[in-house]
């Protein structure tokens, strides 16, 4: 049964898919070498064009090249006396977005909205990116109060909350905008106008793309879909 | 069962019901722990041949109502409180997510789905009253069925039977003593 001479046509038959599988290899070899050697001119429009490849499968996010943007240093505090930085973010997908509990529409709206795609990748049996909502009120949102808001749309996501000014450093650095209005019929309340759009943090800490609003269930999970499985 | 039926005519002795416009699919977002404000939706439908003015919304049991519009510009989400809301002879104006909302603040309890909001909307042609479900947030929107949305799509289309027995409703109202004044 297992002599060489039984073997050898099994061999010659499977040489066919072999040499695909080695072509399939070689091409995703010379894609990721491509996506490395970013920084090295010449390769500069192959990346571009590997950019572009994969943003015209997208719905709506927005690509970033490879070399636009690393997540910060920073640590925050969530959950019960829980802090957490960016070497969390390492070796796994996330999204990251900002915004306060004291917006009534779009906040919770987007959470829920995330925990559908959360749902949706777990039907389909893929990688769940990490979810992490951050308070651009830290003033009004304890780090209590996130956790527990937070974990109303799905226990997994992080509601980070800490010192204004190391959310202020962490915004202004991501290119955040959040930007404080006093409530047009007086009293003492205040909105924030924040950056409707959601991150997407790569496993090497790269801003890897941009969530666009609306925020739609469907569309966000075919794009992250695609991401995800072009840059792994 | 579908709460569209539930527009009252406070002032019926100054204006007559059926100036008022149709309301579908009231709503009123379940509050997430912590959370002391929270958004409502509604669609107004106005079938009359008069223009009708939105001009405030108040409630016997929260704090302070204000009509609000989410937008987005720029990449940037903010609110805009709305003097006046305009319901031109045959518009449908929709307060639905991410545009026109209740904006519901200064909670003082939470407010948890099955329970029910007393929201009295001030227009042009009287005050009326709305009484709004309390739903788990994303329920009582028709639009993103992926995750959730028991009802079948097409249903928040306003009928000719949902609208006339909607007038019949209005007709028959009662309730004034519960709303003298602001
Ligand atoms: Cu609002």
């Amino acid at each position: 049964m297992n002599s060489p001479e039984t073997n050898k046509p099994a061999q010659s038959k499977s040489w066919l898919p072999m040499a695909a599988i080695a072509c399939i290899a070689i091409a995703a070899g010379v894609f990721a070498g491509t996506r490395q050697s970013m920084k090295g001119q010449p390769q500069v429009s192959h990346d571009q064009q590997a950019i572009q490849t994969v943003q015209a499968k997208l719905e709506s996010a927005t690509l970033f090249p490879d070399d636009f943007k690393q997540l910060p240093a920073f640590s925050l505090p969530y959950g019960e006396s829980k802090m957490l930085s960016e070497a969390d973010f390492k070796g796994k997908w996330s999204v990251l977005f900002f915004g306060f509990t004291h917006c009534p529409d779009i906040c919770p709206n987007t959470l829920n909205e995330m925990n559908g795609v959360v749902s949706q990748l777990t039907q389909d049996q893929l990688a769940i990116p990490q979810v992490v909502f951050i308070t651009v009120d830290p003033v009004r949102d304890t780090v209590e109060k996130m956790a527990k808001y937070v974990g109303h749309f799905n226990e997994a996501f992080i509601g980070l909350s800490g010192d204004l000014t190391d959310i202020t450093k962490l915004t202004t650095e991501l290119g955040i905008v959040a930007s404080y209005t006093a409530d047009a019929n007086g009293g003492d309340g205040y909105s924030v106008d924040h950056t409707a759009s959601m991150l997407v943090i790569d496993p090497e800490l790269k801003v890897r793309a941009k969530l666009n609003p609306p925020h739609k269930i469907e569309t966000i999970t075919k794009d992250l879909k695609t991401i995800m499985a072009n840059y792994n | 069962m579908r709460t569209l039926l539930l527009s009252l005519c406070l002032w019926s002795t100054i204006s007559l019901a059926s100036n008022f416009p149709l309301v579908i699919d009231p709503v009123v977002n379940e509050t997430p722990p912590g959370a002391n404000v929270t958004a409502g939706y509604l669609t107004l439908v106005n079938e009359t041949g008069t223009e009708i003015v939105i001009t405030g919304a108040y409630s016997p049991t929260i704090t302070k109502v204000e009509i609000h519009r989410s937008l987005i510009k720029d990449d940037v989400a903010k609110m805009e409180l709305q003097k006046s809301v305009i319901l031109a002879p045959g518009a449908t104006v929709k307060f639905e997510h991410g545009g026109y909302h209740l904006m519901l603040m200064a909670l003082t309890e939470p407010l948890t789905s099955g329970q029910s909001v007393d929201i009295i909307l001030s227009t042009s042609v009287g005050d009326m009253l709305i009484e709004m479900p309390v739903k788990k947030i994303g329920m009582g929107m028709h639009k993103d069925q992926t995750s959730q949305a028991p009802e079948p799509q097409g249903s928040n289309t306003p009928t000719e039977t949902e609208v006339k027995m909607e007038e019949s409703h209005q007709m028959n109202t009662d309730s004034e003593e519960q709303v003298s004044s602001k």
